[in-house]
């Protein structure tokens, strides 16, 4: 089933004389795990806005399972369906304690109690903040935070989860915590797409789609992405480390092909290796 | 750290205060204030510090905690005990101290230690309020007393958010005004010199990039709560429901009894001291 379809979507900032999005179509599948990616300002998050509802398209069309957005009576409806989490855990937050704040959608979106405790359950148990439930948001690291962040939004219950730029104020180790989040959710189903400077993140997904100034440079996978070197010039992009080594060791005539990953990268070294 | 502030900072422990209903303590505490305004002498003092001590007791606070949200209105207790010390007099007084303009008499002595009494367990209560009440719990409390209100389309349920997302930005704001001040110092900023027209005009830099970060803030946080589905107060449900229990029963017989206490001591005391 069609999770997002974006038709020939644009849209313009009152205050910017540029289209922060220009022409873009593009769709996604349920159960798919995709990346958003492009330089700073190529409009990644006005994607993510346009999806969710919060902002509508001055021309196209974009419907979150068959709903269009430009609708306002269904946009309740869309955003029950699709959560977003946002950059900074810190703005999002409406409440002091964890559990309050997670309970903050389910109450928005009329929830019985009975109901919201189960859910409370399921976000805080899906993203393994349980130990914070009655503790206070301050006192949490980043990673911590965004975790609590991702159950506040999976609270609602969504189908489709946006990240966008979750990770990009965590420390390594935060965004492993919240990337192993996701990975699990999509396991259960859950559409996801991640919005990103991070291409160790878009390694993993089953489709990519590359922005650069408002416009859709690029959809494929990871692997047609990486292997078109123009194109992550032009966009602002980096190889992932393991295909940097590949494409070091390729000048220095060792063929290893494209691998984006380490076990990828170690697997044909082996391979080579043993060969010889 | 200025972030430990006292004011609305939750103590988490689970205790028997912490766990009574948060409209029970904000009008327990309303009735404890009203009972300090009408304590006649120092043997209801004695009664209310009583009272004071069992709930600090049972709210399983650590004492120092509780003691230090004296400090934040220390100033205001040292500057009224002066005055009425200096100022206050009573019909047939006995001077104990005269030196230039300045005297103290029993009586004056008496009444200024009586006012800065009163300041004190003022503020002790209502921080045992705040130390076992989440900023939630009481906005809660709040919009559940004021929901009578209603009835006039008073914005009940709006209040109470704002009120609590106030809240909940303080550590944040705090934290951020930190970093701001060490940015500002490490280009160079002074804020501990000069007169107080240039300490004031120091403060300048902080503010105005604290009140932009607050207004992007706002905005993200807007933005957070729509794509939550905030639409109001319509289809709302709450999950936490305020009930009743037996915590607040029987602290009620402990507010009751100090009541009875004060009265029968206010009557039945002519002593002064």
């Amino acid at each position: 089933m069609l999770a997002i379809n974006i038709d020939n979507v644009s849209f313009k900032y009152d205050d910017e004389k540029r289209f922060a999005v220009e022409n873009v179509s593009l769709s996604v599948e349920e159960g798919e795990v995709v990346a958003v990616v492009g330089a700073n300002a190529s409009g990644k998050s006005t994607l993510a806005k346009l999806i969710n509802g919060l902002i509508a398209p001055l021309s196209g069309k974009v419907e979150v399972f068959g709903n269009d957005t430009s609708d306002a009576k269904k946009l309740f409806d869309i955003r029950k369906s699709c959560g977003i989490v946002f950059q900074n855990p810190d703005n999002q937050m409406v409440a002091s304690i964890v559990e309050d704040d997670v309970v903050f959608g389910p109450e928005n979106i009329g929830v019985p109690r009975e109901e919201i405790k189960k859910r409370i359950d399921f976000a805080l148990g899906a993203t393994g903040t349980e130990a914070f439930r009655t503790q206070m948001a301050s006192r949490l690291s980043g990673g911590q935070k965004q975790r609590v962040a991702i159950a506040g939004v999976l609270a609602i219950m969504p189908r489709i989860l946006i990240l966008d730029e979750s990770t990009s104020m965590l420390d390594p180790r935060g965004r492993e915590e919240v990337m192993s989040v996701v990975k699990a959710l999509n396991k259960e189903k859950m559409t996801v797409i991640v919005i990103t400077h991070y291409m160790d993140e878009v390694v993993g997904c089953d489709k990519v789609f590359v922005m650069g100034q408002g416009r859709l440079l690029f959809g494929g996978t990871p692997k047609e992405l990486f292997a078109d070197s123009a194109l992550i010039e032009k966009a602002g992009l980096e190889l992932p480390v393991p295909a940097k080594i590949a494409v070091e060791l390729r000048k220095s005539g060792v063929d290893v092909g494209l691998p984006l990953t380490k076990e990828e990268l170690k697997e044909k070294l082996w391979t080579l290796l043993q060969g010889n | 750290m200025i972030k430990d502030v006292a004011f609305g900072q939750y103590y988490p422990v689970a205790s028997f205060v912490h766990k009574m209903d948060p409209r029970a303590k904000i009008l327990y505490l309303t009735a404890y204030i009203v009972l300090i305004f009408i304590v006649k002498n120092f043997y209801g003092f004695a009664v209310c510090a009583a009272f004071l001590a069992l709930a600090v007791i049972f709210s399983r606070v650590p004492i120092l905690k509780v003691l230090r949200s004296v400090r934040a209105i220390i100033f205001i207790i040292i500057v009224t005990f002066l005055i009425n010390l200096f100022l206050h007099r009573e019909d047939q007084d006995v001077v104990i101290f005269n030196w230039w303009i300045f005297t103290i008499t029993y009586g004056s002595l008496r009444f200024a230690l009586f006012m800065a009494l009163r300041l004190v367990m003022l503020i002790l209560g209502s921080s045992i309020l705040t130390l076992t009440t989440t900023p939630v719990s009481l906005t809660d409390g709040i919009e559940s007393l004021m929901s009578p209100l209603k009835i006039v389309r008073f914005p009940v349920h709006e209040l109470a958010l704002v009120m609590s997302i106030a809240l909940r930005f303080i550590p944040t704001l705090m934290e951020e005004t930190e970093r701001i001040i060490s940015a500002q110092k490490a280009r160079g900023a002074d804020f501990e010199s000069g007169n107080l027209v240039s300490r004031v005009k120091a403060l300048i830099p902080i503010l105005i990039p604290l009140i932009i970060s607050a207004f992007r803030r706002a905005d993200e946080l807007g933005d957070a709560m729509e794509a939550r589905c905030y639409t109001g107060s319509k289809v709302r449900t709450k999950y936490k429901k305020l009930k009743l229990g037996v915590n607040d029963v029987i602290a009620l017989f402990f507010v009751l009894a100090a009541f009875a206490g004060v009265i029968v001591l206010n009557v039945y005391t002519t002593a002064i001291i």
